[in-house]
Parts: structure tokens; sequence; C-alpha cells
């Protein structure tokens, strides 16, 4: 709702400062008087006034000083001279003064209410104008700020940044992409594209960004650049205006090179590893067996024995190699598992089957107790093969001669649990939470004698993980042990 | 009948006079050459019966000789069986089994190797 207006009667004359007043009220707004335009001006220094009616002629102070004083103070308040028949000419001049209007005396109402009015009208235009023009000066400076700050953002960024209009032509860039490419000297701008970057597969991106977007689909396209020995990751979206069609494209530079070099560094490494250490194990390997089988002359039944436990070493520095080069690629996760319905009592019954002769070796006995219906788990074969094959061994290798060792499968509704329990040496418990560490062996003088790499639980708990299940341990020092592996189905 | 003449190529020499050690214990008669290019030679000098192929070798790999030993139709009938350290257990390498049997390598056998699995080999070839 609309404030009540005050209006300031100026009259030296009570009886037309009292008929204004009479004729104003009721028009619901609020009146207020000055004998002069003394008085006047003062009265409009304490409180707001919205229109003047100003008596031409009056002793103290007249209408053209007031126009003068309250121009200059409160420029926004319409002033209305009242004037007499004979003074139509100074009137004339107040309005060349400034005034807004005048209304000649004796005056009728009709026309000093609808003078009042139109003032007012006039003020709240005027108001609004002004209003109107300070947002506008506001959000143009919003506006530059705004597109000052995103220009130092996008100066700044790490990332290199481009952006094209529809015509594929390049109209930003920042100093990291100019940097990205090589690029020196002026460029044209707004320029084509090529001069910025000369890559087919990226041009056909932009093209497309441009033309499809009209569609409305918003899409953000990745592609890999690679410039000499710099590898970006490159991803472009189209910019759509207020009307959904597309404005162009911005694009963003992330440089990727450190990783592709690490990646490249990395497989070089494993296979440096794999062959260099595999290559002149394998002569040595051959070597020993040349000797053994006699061939290289006779051999004694000592330097037989030394030969042999020197061949097991060999074999376990094998398997080191290759369980560090499977646990590098589990880690990097670039082990490819195929998770296929698996039989799990069929695994089993294979990796028993494996070990029997080991078992008995060590005159260790080997149970399998793995119901027919056993529900299928979703697996990789070769993985599950590999940790049943770690955790039996690890069973058979810890049981003393005499001892058991017991392979059982249970269903619990959405998972399968296999149960690998021996009657071996057991594991401290200071030592539980360590065995499945990379490199941790037990140090149990009982445990000296058997070979490992240290990294066979790692590599169980790896895949077992990966396949979203978990491994757990039991165990009571001297009684056995207990590992129980759990695969969601 | 005379002894079968099988040829080893790797660049590890203690490899192939112990390999050689092997086959000749078994009646064969052994080549040597110690890379790509001097396994090249020999071959023109003398067809070997079977081929003991080293994988990574300098100058000429052992795939690279397997493609053009395989190529060429005087040479193609020779069975090779390919030797390799570099086994399943690299993902992103350029050497797998997959790549030896693209080059028609009759067999592929991944280092370490003992004696009794290389003597089948080279049986199965002949």
């Amino acid at each position: 709702m609309e404030e009540q207006a005050t209006i300031l009667v100026v009259d030296d004359e009570k009886v037309i400062r009292d008929g204004c007043t009479l004729l104003l009220q009721p028009e619901g707004y609020r009146v207020v008087t000055a004998a002069n335009g003394r008085e006047a001006l003062d009265l409009m220094g304490e409180q707001p006034v919205n229109v003047v009616l100003c008596d031409l002629k009056m002793p103290v102070m007249g209408a053209l000083e007031v126009l003068k004083e309250a121009g200059a103070l409160y420029p926004e308040v319409p002033i209305i001279i009242i004037t007499g028949h004979g003074t139509v000419a100074d009137a004339v001049e107040c309005m060349k003064q400034g005034a807004y209007d005048f209304v000649t005396k004796p005056f009728r109402v009709d026309h000093l209410t609808l003078a009042v009015k139109r003032a007012l009208e006039k003020q709240l235009l005027e108001r609004r104008t002004r209003r109107l023009q300070e947002e506008q000066a506001k959000n143009l400076y919003t506006l530059a700020m705004e597109q000052s700050r995103l220009l130092t953002i996008v100066n700044c960024m790490a990332d290199g940044v481009l952006v094209t209009n529809r015509n594929r032509e390049v109209v930003l860039c920042n100093p990291t992409f100019t940097q990205l490419m090589g690029l020196s000297g002026p460029l044209p701008r707004p320029g084509p594209l090529e001069a910025y970057l000369d890559e087919e597969p990226f041009r056909k991106t932009i093209e497309d960004l441009c033309a499809t977007a009209e569609t409305g689909l918003a899409k953000c396209l990745s592609q890999e650049i690679c410039r000499g020995r710099v590898h970006l990751r490159a991803m472009s979206a189209p910019v759509f205006g207020p009307d959904e069609k597309v404005l162009g494209t911005v694009t963003v530079f992330h440089d990727i090179t450190v990783f592709k070099e690490l990646d490249a560094m990395k497989n070089d490494f494993v296979h440096m590893v794999s062959h260099e250490l595999r290559s002149p194990m394998t002569a040595i390997k051959l070597q020993h067996e040349v000797i053994l089988d006699g061939l290289a002359g006779e051999v004694t039944q000592k330097q037989r024995e030394l030969l042999s436990r020197a061949q097991a070493k060999i074999q376990g520095l094998l398997e080191l190699i290759n369980e560090s080069l499977d646990i590098a690629k589990i880690e990097a996760g670039h082990r490819q598992l195929e998770l296929l319905p698996l039989n799990l009592g069929e695994v089993l019954q294979e990796v028993a089957h494996l070990l029997e002769a080991k078992a008995a070796d060590q005159k260790v006995v080997l149970h399998l107790a793995v119901p027919p219906d056993l529900p299928p788990v979703r697996a990789d074969r070769r993985s599950m093969e590999e940790v049943f094959v770690n955790l039996v061994s690890n069973a058979i290798n810890y049981s003393p001669g005499g001892g058991e060792v017991t392979i059982a499968g249970l269903s619990h509704g959405d998972y399968v649990e296999v149960r690998i329990s021996d009657t071996g040496i057991g594991i401290e418990p200071e030592e539980i939470p360590k065995i499945f560490d990379k490199f941790y062996r037990v140090k149990n003088p009982k445990a000296r004698q058997i070979i490992g790499t240290g990294l066979g639980l790692a590599i169980v708990k790896g895949i077992v993980e990966a396949h979203r299940g978990a491994v757990e341990v039991e165990s009571r020092l001297g009684e056995g042990s207990t590992f129980r592996v759990l695969l969601p189905r | 009948m005379s002894a079968k003449y099988v040829l080893i190529v790797d660049d590890d020499p203690d490899l192939v006079e112990t390999v050689s050690m092997i086959l000749e214990n078994k009646g064969y008669e052994v080549g040597k050459a110690y890379d790509g290019i001097e396994g090249e030679a020999a071959i023109k000098q003398r067809r070997p019966d079977a081929l003991v192929l080293d994988v990574m070798m300098p100058r000429k790999n052992g795939y690279q000789l397997c493609k053009e030993l395989k190529a060429d139709q005087a040479t193609r009938g020779i069975p090779v069986v390919l030797l390799t350290a570099v086994g399943e257990a690299v993902p992103t390498t350029t050497y797998s089994h997959a790549e030896g049997m693209a080059v028609e390598a009759e067999d592929f056998i991944p280092k370490p190797v003992d004696a009794a699995t290389l003597v089948q080999a080279v049986e199965r070839l002949l």
C-alpha cells in the first residue's frame, strides 16, 4: 500500500491555507502549512514533503526564492505555484525557474487536486526511473565485476581453457592453454580453431557439439589429445543461450602427462623385473637340473642334497617374483576378473586333488566337506583357485605330521562361506592382525623351515576383497587355525 | 637315421649352453645362435627340424623372426617353440601369449621352464 502523501501549502493568507487543507484532506493527503517561504523551507528540513503548493508573493520569502533553495535541496519535490490573475507573467517566470505547474487564484477545486495529483504522479515516475537507473548501474557494475572475476579465475587455472563461438571460432583461451599448446605470438580473436589446436578428432568434437547441441541435449565429451610428449584430457561441452540454442563450446584441458609417464614407467618396470629376473633364474634352474641329471659328470650324494636345496630356493624366488607381480597387478586394479557363476565345490575338489600329494608328503590328512547343493557364487575361477590353493597349502604347511586339514563349504543365504581349518601350530594372537600384510611372515621357530614369500595371504585378501568378499581368521596357539572366506552370491 | 637337428636361439649364453646339454643328452643335434639375426643366418645355413626361440632378444626379437619364417614358403614348415620370461603376469605388455599365437608359433612356453617341459615341447614338435 502506498504511503500517505504529504502536501505543504505555503501562503501568507490563512484563508488560502485553510481552504487548501479542506480541499486536499478529503483526497487522502496529509496537509501541512507554512505562512511564508522561510517557514516552508524549515518545515521541509524537518519532515519529508511530497508536493509543495506555494503562493507567488509572500512578505518574508517569495516563491522565486523558495524555488531556488528548495530546487537545490529537494530536487525531487515538485513545486506548484499559486498565483493571482494579474501575475501570470511572474508565474511563467517561476516555471522557467523550475516550478512544476501553477494554479490561478481563485482556483477551482478540480484544478487544484488535479495539479497535485499530477505532481505526485510525476514524482513517483521520476523516483521509479531513478531507481531503475540505479539498478541498471548496479547490474552493470556487478556484471563487470563478475566478468573480471571470471576472467581472473580462467586465467589462474592450472588447466587449459578454450572457448569457441558457434562458428567454431576461438573467442577465449587462457595462458595455460597457450602454454600447453606451445603457442606464441598474438593470435586472431575470434580466430579459426585450427590456429589454436589443429587436431582432427578435436575439431570434429567441437563441430558435433555445435551441431547436435541444438537439439537441446546437454553433453560433455571427453577425449585424450597427445601433443608430442604432452598428454591431455579434454572435456568439451556446449554453452547454451537463454533460447536453449548453442552459443559455442567450452573445453578444459587437463595435463595427464605425468600419469601417463608413471603408468608407462610402472609397466616398463614390471616388464623389466619380469624379464630380467626370470631369464637368469631360468638359466640357473636349468643348470642345476643338468648337474643333477648327471650330464656334467657324477654327482655325490652331498652335492645332490645341496643342489636340491638350492633348487627349492630358486623355485621360492621365482614364486616371489610371480606373486610380487601378481599383487602389483591386483593393487593397480589391472587384474581382469571374469565374474561368472562358479561352482565353488568343484573348485575346492580340484584344489584338494592338486594338493593331495603335498598333504601325503607331509603326513597330513585332507578332508573335503562341501555339500553338493552349495549355491554358486559370482567369481573368477582362476582367482578362486589361487585363493584356495594358497589357504590349503598354508594349512598343510603349518600342520605337523599327523595333522588334519578340513575344507568345508557352507551356505548363508546371501553369501557362501568356505572354511579351511587345520590342527596346526596356530597363530599368536598379536600376529593375527598382521598376517594379511605384505611380506609378513610368522616368527614361530616351528615355522622356520617353511618356504614362503609372505605374499600369499595378501594376495588372498586382495582377491577376496576384489570380489566384495571377506576373509577372517580364528586361531588358538598349538591347536590350529581356521580361515573363513565369505563370498557374495 | 641321423639325429634331429634343433636350433636354439637365445641371448643368454648360459641358457643356450644348458638347453643344448639337455637336448644333446636326449640325442638331438643342437645348433646355437644368440639373437634373431644370427638365428636367421643359422637357419639359412642349415635348416633345423625344430626351433627353440627366445622372445626378447636384441637386434631382432623372437616374434619378428618367427613371423618372417612363417611368411616365407621355404621356412614355413619349421616348427617353432617360443620361450619367454614375460608371461601372462604382465597386463599391458606387447609380449603375450596371444601375440605368440599371432605369429603362428607351434608352441609357447613361459620361463622359467624345467628340463622335462622343454624336452616334451621339442618332442611334440618333431
